[in-house]
């Protein structure tokens, strides 16, 4: 049945601010996106219509597929030691229990409270070839640790390290949570039955967390995709470009270039990978309400 | 009932709120000032002569207010010329960041205004012709900085060698201080820390290894001036220094402005050819009398040296042009810049030396730098891509040191990829 005007106006009055707010905060920003990739621009401003050429430019650029193979390395992992990291620390202090396990959780917590530049600075500092902590340990263990960030083979491996150490308590709180919401008696039956403890993990544990370390997962992902201050302040994209991922890259064209087109194709790639990411965990988030 | 008293004290009431409303109107002008000088830094000499100068233009134009926008790395300048924004009206860039901006289209062309105002061309530093960009002046100079070699005195002491004159110098002298977390001389390949790959090697070693001609690039900021040959002279000086001489360790690869700064104040680093504006903050973070300077080595010992510093612009949509250009004026012209000069800055005016402030044995090492500047200082066109450039530059060496490349396909890899950025501007 149609609604009445009132009601019609009533809810244009409720929802029309939200609107707004959607158009030119989002909308319009992307639509603009969108013209700019098809446009040649001097700096802000689309100057000529140049159809796809730009994403011929972009596909063909050699640059774009290293990119690509850096950000597929950096979120895959990131997301594989904050995952691992997370899980590991979650099922330790669940089974440690008690006053000292709140303690080392709020301990572990301390990472994610730092803002990234701090974290990219902090970790900096460890791996400074010359002075850094990490090069002396291991120097008294008789180890070379070579350039470290400077080195163009391991510089992308140890950013990985330092996202996945600030990130890794977001998925121990989640995996926390979702422990806590575990019935004993399945832990019981298990051991009735003579399960070991990797048995309750397996049959127990790892049904109840996995739909939770999906939507954690998808939400890390999404945020590795578009990290870029961590590897502005620790190798600001080098050596060799080697840490250069697809936001980096946008984030340095937008800034550097006077011709930002190719930066919004780079843009708009990202913007699906993160759509198709989103939708993934809207997808999971509907299924775990429904399980539940 | 009006009595004369009356009428005579509205008269007074209403000339007093005309005088106010005018007063106010006047006051309405406020010029935004865009510059790295932090006004609440309060241990920054340099921060204190800004106040004083602008204080002292306030005092002299009575109408007209400067606000100042705290913009580190002129991003803010740079994002409100991209977009067309009239703000900030004027601002501080370096020069060799200048045709980046120029591009734009809105910075102020000033040719006319230097005309009409009659400013001479002779009483700079160096001429003010110099201050050319593709033929016209797009900002007034504010301060030279010449690169020095900077070295720990008492490291170099007690390796028994003397700071070296010339990049062969330079080979031998930093293989007897390079040690166990000791280099002797910093090269900074690297982008870490910010943008623009090897930045620091642009501003202070390339433009000048790369330009003893003068020659970097064209006047219009676009086409490389420099020659096959004097490129792969300096990728091979850079090679050696890292592969053969032993003066440069590949730590140094990574490092930018930052780690450059961070070792001399620490000792980490014994030389490394630096801006002049760093030397008293190494100084007061630690360096202290350790810390000396000398003119930075090249091929020969008395060759020019690429010599850059400060221009303030004018936003060519700037809503008060002429009260911008009155600042612009001020601070650019002898009763500013002497002023300036209190903070250290090495200022441009030559008229400027003549204040009392510089009979002050305290201020010999300005005086030395600006006899630097004057015997040894050269000018150089910069590209419009510069940012551009020092990234790829920066990764071509990178590439040759880390994997051992030539110099000659260092070159052929700037050429190329500088090419096909360039092409992307209209």
């Amino acid at each position: 049945m149609a609604q009445s005007s009132p009601r019609r106006a009533s809810a244009l009055a409720w929802f029309g601010p939200v609107i707004a707010l959607l158009v030119i905060v989002m909308i319009y920003p992307t639509i603009q996106l969108f013209r700019v990739s098809l446009s040649q621009t001097e700096f802000f401003d689309p100057v000529a219509f140049v159809g796809l050429e730009n994403f011929r430019y972009v596909l063909s650029d050699p640059d774009f597929w290293a990119e690509a193979r850096i950000t597929a390395e950096f979120v895959a992992g990131s997301l594989s030691l904050a995952l691992v990291f997370g899980v590991l620390t979650a099922v330790i202090l669940q089974s440690l229990g008690g006053k000292a396990a709140a303690i080392f959780r709020t301990i572990l917590l301390l990472p994610w409270t730092l803002s990234m530049t701090v974290v990219g600075c902090l970790w900096l500092w460890l791996l400074n070839p010359s002075y850094g902590p990490v090069r002396y340990l291991l120097s008294l263990a008789g180890y070379d640790t070579g350039l470290l960030l400077g080195d163009p083979d391991l510089a992308i491996w140890l950013i990985v390290g330092a996202s996945a150490w600030w990130s890794f308590p977001y998925a121990m709180v989640l995996v926390t949570a979702a422990l806590q919401s575990i019935p004993k008696e399945l832990y019981e039956a298990v051991e009735i039955d003579g399960g070991s403890a990797l048995a309750k993990f397996r049959f127990v544990t790892w049904p109840h967390i996995i739909p939770t370390l999906g939507s954690t997962a998808l939400v890390l992902c999404i945020m590795y995709v578009t990290l870029v201050s961590l590897i502005v302040v620790m190798t600001g994209g080098g050596p060799l470009g080697e840490t250069t991922t697809f936001s980096l890259a946008i984030y340095k064209e937008t800034l550097n270039s006077i011709d930002i087109a190719p930066a919004a194709v780079i843009s708009i790639i990202v913007l699906i990978a993160n759509l198709v990411l989103g939708i993934g965990y809207s997808v999971l988030s509907a299924r775990i309400k429904r399980s539940k | 009932m009006l009595t004369r008293r009356r009428i005579g004290a509205s008269a007074v009431l209403s000339m007093a709120l005309l005088a106010m409303t005018g007063a106010v109107q006047a006051q309405d002008i406020e010029l935004t000032y865009s510059t790295f000088l932090d006004p609440a830094n309060d241990t920054d000499p340099r921060v204190a002569a800004q106040a004083e100068m602008l204080a002292k233009f306030e005092e002299l134009h009575p109408g007209v207010k400067v606000k100042i926008l705290v913009d580190p790395t002129a991003a803010n300048l740079a994002r409100g010329l991209k977009s067309g924004s009239g703000e900030p009206d004027i601002g501080r860039v370096t020069s060799y960041s200048l045709p980046e901006l120029v591009l734009t289209g809105n910075v102020a062309e000033l040719d006319g205004r230097i005309a009409a105002d009659g400013i001479e061309n002779d009483d700079w530093l160096l001429p003010l012709e110099t201050a050319k960009f593709n033929g016209h002046f797009y900002g007034m100079p504010q301060d030279f900085r010449i690169p020095l070699l900077m070295y720990r005195a008492g490291l170099l002491e007690k390796a028994g060698v003397a700071a070296p004159t010339t990049w062969d110098e330079v080979c031998a002298t930093g293989s007897k201080l390079t040690g166990d977390n000791l280099i002797g001389y910093a090269v900074p390949l690297g982008n870490s820390g910010g943008l623009g790959g090897a930045q620091a090697l642009g501003e202070y070693v390339l433009s000048t290894m790369l330009a003893p001609d003068g020659k970097y690039f064209a006047e219009d900021g676009r086409e490389i001036a420099f020659s096959r040959e004097t490129f792969v002279r300096a990728a091979q000086t850079i090679k050696e220094l890292y592969k053969t001489c032993g003066t440069t360790p590949e730590t140094s690869l990574q490092f930018g402005y930052s780690e450059v700064h961070d070792g001399l104040r620490a000792g980490t680093v014994a030389m490394a050819t630096f801006g002049l504006a760093r030397f008293r903050a190494l100084v007061a973070q630690g360096a202290g009398d350790d810390l000396h300077w000398a003119p930075a080595p090249s091929y020969s010992a008395d060759d020019k040296q690429t010599v850059f510093g400060f221009r303030v612009v004018l936003n060519a949509n700037s809503a008060h042009p002429d009260e911008a250009w009155e600042l612009i004026k001020f601070a650019t012209g002898p009763e500013g810049q002497a002023i300036l000069a209190k903070g250290g800055e090495v200022v441009a005016r030559k008229s400027a030396y003549d204040a009392p402030y510089f009979k002050d044995p305290a201020a010999q090492r300005q005086k030395d730098w600006a006899k630097l500047v004057v015997e040894r200082g050269q000018v150089v066109s910069y590209s419009v891509i510069l940012t551009k450039f020092h990234e790829i530059v920066g990764e071509a060496l990178q590439r040759m040191v880390l994997r051992d490349g030539s110099p000659e396909d260092a070159y052929d890899e700037v050429i190329s990829s500088y090419e096909r950025e360039l092409a992307r501007v209209k």
